[in-house]
């Protein structure tokens, strides 16, 4: 299980830069905690004005909820799927804020390990609107 | 009245009560009582101050939630960062007298971002326990604590009956005349 799940993360991290999507997997504590800097930026499309969000919990069965929080200065959101294993990911949600950095936080709701991917995408205006601009990450803790 | 509609305005007044009572009662406690908006995406944000009060210098930060709705509601998670490290915590029941599991940040001496969110729509009671430590990962002596809403949902303004509403009005202007008396003394 383990195994299949570094798998998975391995072949993410090469591959999820451009789609804009990040697979990862939470270990067994149910403290397991995997944080991300988002960095919005012009990219030719326009400056950015919000960061969105999407979580899709990967692992069926009984496995614990897994959520989203990102951050940009005193702008916070979350997002939970609140179904784990199955193919609908969690509400889209969206912080403001131009460009510079995003703090996004995955977590879940209890013990167990759990396998995750998040969707973000900086886009030119509020609330989630306009067009897709300048996305980069980059995991700062890997639990 | 509709007998489901008094329970849930009974339910919305008795959590504006508690939040307004916690916020009150917080400065002088490192705990804090508060009601996330209905938005499934509501996030309160507080920033937690860890430093020395003369117990010792800090180490880490302790922190735990409990959910304090009546009902069946959704989950409440608190998640704490500092730098680049971060962790997280869920009370896994509702409408029980148990918190979540009690975790801690290693962050040191510093400000520490807490955030506390919930896993559906649906207004949600909680209480937040804080405390800053001596020790690593929880242990150690209690030491200075201070704790401050950054981005706080703002208390439920319930539907109540004409009577209802005044003898909210004058809880409320009673409790915060008594605030700005304590702070002025």
């Amino acid at each position: 299980m383990r195994y299949t799940l570094a798998i998975a993360f391995a072949l993410a991290l090469a591959t999820g830069a451009a789609a804009h999507t990040q697979t990862g997997a939470l270990g067994a504590a149910a403290s397991a905690t995997d944080f991300y800097q988002v960095t919005c930026s012009d990219d030719g499309s326009g400056p950015p004005q919000s960061l969105i969000l999407q979580i899709q919990d990967t692992t069926s069965g009984s496995a614990p909820l897994v959520g989203v929080q990102g951050q940009r200065g005193s702008q916070t959101t979350n997002s939970v799927d609140p179904t784990s294993g199955d193919t609908n990911p969690s509400p889209q949600t969206y912080v403001n804020g131009t460009s510079g950095v995003f703090d996004v936080v995955v977590y879940k709701t209890g013990a167990g390990a759990d396998s995750y991917t998040l969707t973000y995408h900086c886009y030119t205006g509020l609330n989630g609107t306009g067009v897709h601009t300048g996305t980069t990450i980059v995991v700062r803790q890997n639990q | 009245m509709d007998a489901a509609l008094t329970r849930r305005r009974t339910a919305i007044f008795s959590l504006a009560l508690l939040a307004v009572l916690g916020r009150a009662a917080s400065a002088d406690g490192a705990t804090q009582t508060g009601i996330l908006a209905s938005d499934a995406a509501a996030v309160d944000y507080y920033q937690v101050t860890c430093s020395d009060n003369g117990s010792g210098a800090p180490a880490s930060l302790a922190v735990q939630v409990q959910e304090t709705s009546p009902a069946v509601a959704p989950l409440v998670s608190l998640q704490v960062q500092k730098a680049f490290a971060g962790t997280n915590t869920t009370d896994p029941a509702d409408a029980d007298t148990g918190a979540s599991p009690l975790v801690a940040l290693n962050g040191g001496a510093g400000a520490y971002d807490v955030f506390v969110d919930k896993s559906g729509a649906g207004l949600c009671g909680y209480a937040l326990s804080v405390q800053c430590k001596t020790g690593t990962d929880g242990s150690g002596s209690d030491t200075g604590t201070a704790i401050a809403g950054i981005t706080v949902s703002p208390p439920p303004i319930p539907a109540l009956p004409g009577a209802g509403r005044w003898a909210l009005a004058a809880a409320l202007a009673a409790l915060a005349a008594c605030t700005a008396r304590r702070r002025a003394s």
